[in-house]
């Protein structure tokens, strides 16, 4: 388990690997698992929009 | 490899669409002197192979730019020409980062600048039956510390309506009226449609819009793009549309929307290689379209977009590329060939 940075919520991981992205189910925030043993959690890099090709 | 001197080479060789020749012709020699396996496909692309083996990495950047000549120069760290941004620039870091590679590791790595892109896609469409790879990277300009991970679909249709000509104090709508009831009644299906985001949106662009008048008929004619959220079924917006107005309707081309995962290992590889070259990764999802539509739309393999540059300078007499992000943009890609091939399999 760990805990989601925004709301505090748990988030169940059952195979965490470094660089993974989940979703808190609570608050929806996109998280990165950041470190696997221990489990540390931070915001996952952001979406932008971009016109271009 | 010369970093500074391929790419000033390549946005040196003027390379409109059905004009790649002599940039062809420039790459693959190039390839060949820096350890690259290199030739001319049938249909015009650059193709140049590091390394044999089963899993193949592919990177496909475009040869072709849109036409207007820019005067080459560089002032002050950054290269001004037609085509550094989309995409010689992308082009020409995915060669210097496969070039610097020592030991594949039993894995092939395939560099091509395919032809036609800014065009229907012909070079691509020549890779489809001819290869089969494990993860695609395409160079197109995302900005070096970003990777784009998804593209807007396409649909472009060419409306037309003729009529026999009226006295102007006609009560009836001209032909011309009633393309623009047409126009108009497609941005409000489109307004209403999915989300809100631009992304997410259904998106027309009035392309252009010419009447013809021969003293006896009237004609209107309106090419129109209209973008494709992830979250639309093509068929039933085209169906939709088939309803609105009066006139011909006449489909010119369709390509599908596609959303890479965040959470596949060609994606993750970049968000590391950003990181370790002092970047904050972002993800990018692009309002257009490019040869990530054609290929990632036929192989189920991991696929993503990278390349140096600001894509709003994308087609603009300004284009031009910062020169330490094309650095930046060839340790990034560096990174990512290292950490694939370091991995077992590609799945």
């Amino acid at each position: 388990m760990a805990e989601c940075i925004e709301c505090g919520a748990q988030i169940a991981l059952s195979k965490p690997e470094k660089g993974e992205i989940v979703d808190c189910l609570e608050c929806g925030t996109e998280l990165e698992v950041v470190t696997d043993n221990p489990i540390a959690l931070a915001l996952a890099p952001q979406e932008e929009e971009d016109w271009g090709e | 490899m010369d970093e500074l001197e391929l790419l000033k080479t390549m946005v040196s060789i003027y390379s409109p669409t059905n004009d790649e020749g002599q940039l062809a012709d420039y790459l693959v020699q190039t390839m060949n002197e820096n350890g690259f396996r290199s030739h001319i496909d049938e249909v015009g692309n650059a193709v140049g192979i590091m390394g044999e083996g089963q899993e193949e990495i592919l990177l496909v950047g475009h040869l072709d730019t849109v036409p207007g000549e820019i005067a080459v120069r560089v002032e002050d760290g950054v290269l001004h020409g037609r085509g550094s941004v989309d995409a010689k620039g992308p082009l020409a870091a995915m060669v210097c980062a496969a070039s610097g590679l020592e030991n594949t590791a039993g894995k092939r790595i395939t560099v091509i600048g395919v032809v036609d892109e800014e065009g229907d896609s012909r070079g691509a469409r020549n890779l489809l039956d001819k290869y089969n790879p494990r993860c695609i990277i395409i160079g197109e300009p995302s900005g070096w510390d970003s990777v784009a991970i998804g593209y807007k679909g396409c649909l472009r249709l060419r409306y037309g309506m003729e009529e026999v000509n009226k006295h102007t104090g006609t009560p009836d709508p001209s032909p011309a009226e009633m393309g623009v009831d047409f126009w108009n009644e497609l941005n409000d299906y489109c307004s209403s449609e999915f989300g809100d985001s631009a992304f997410d949106s259904l998106t027309p662009r009035l392309v252009s819009f010419n009447t013809e008048n021969d003293g006896l008929r009237t004609r209107v004619e309106m090419q129109i793009d209209v973008r494709i959220p992830p979250a639309a079924n093509t068929e039933e917006v085209k169906a939709s549309i088939e309803q609105l107005g009066s006139g011909d309707l006449h489909w010119v081309s369709e390509e599908a929307p596609i959303v890479s995962s965040k959470n596949s290992f060609l994606t993750r590889a970049f968000v590391s290689a950003i990181r370790e070259a002092d970047g904050s990764p972002t993800y990018k999802k692009k309002l257009g379209t490019s040869d990530m539509n054609v290929l990632g739309n036929h192989w189920d393999v991991p696929i993503v977009a990278y390349g140096p540059g600001d894509s709003k300078l994308d087609h603009t007499p300004d284009e031009r590329l910062s020169l330490d992000d094309y650095s930046a943009s060839i340790r990034v890609l560096r990174s990512v060939l290292s950490s694939l091939i370091e991995r077992e399999k590609l799945d």
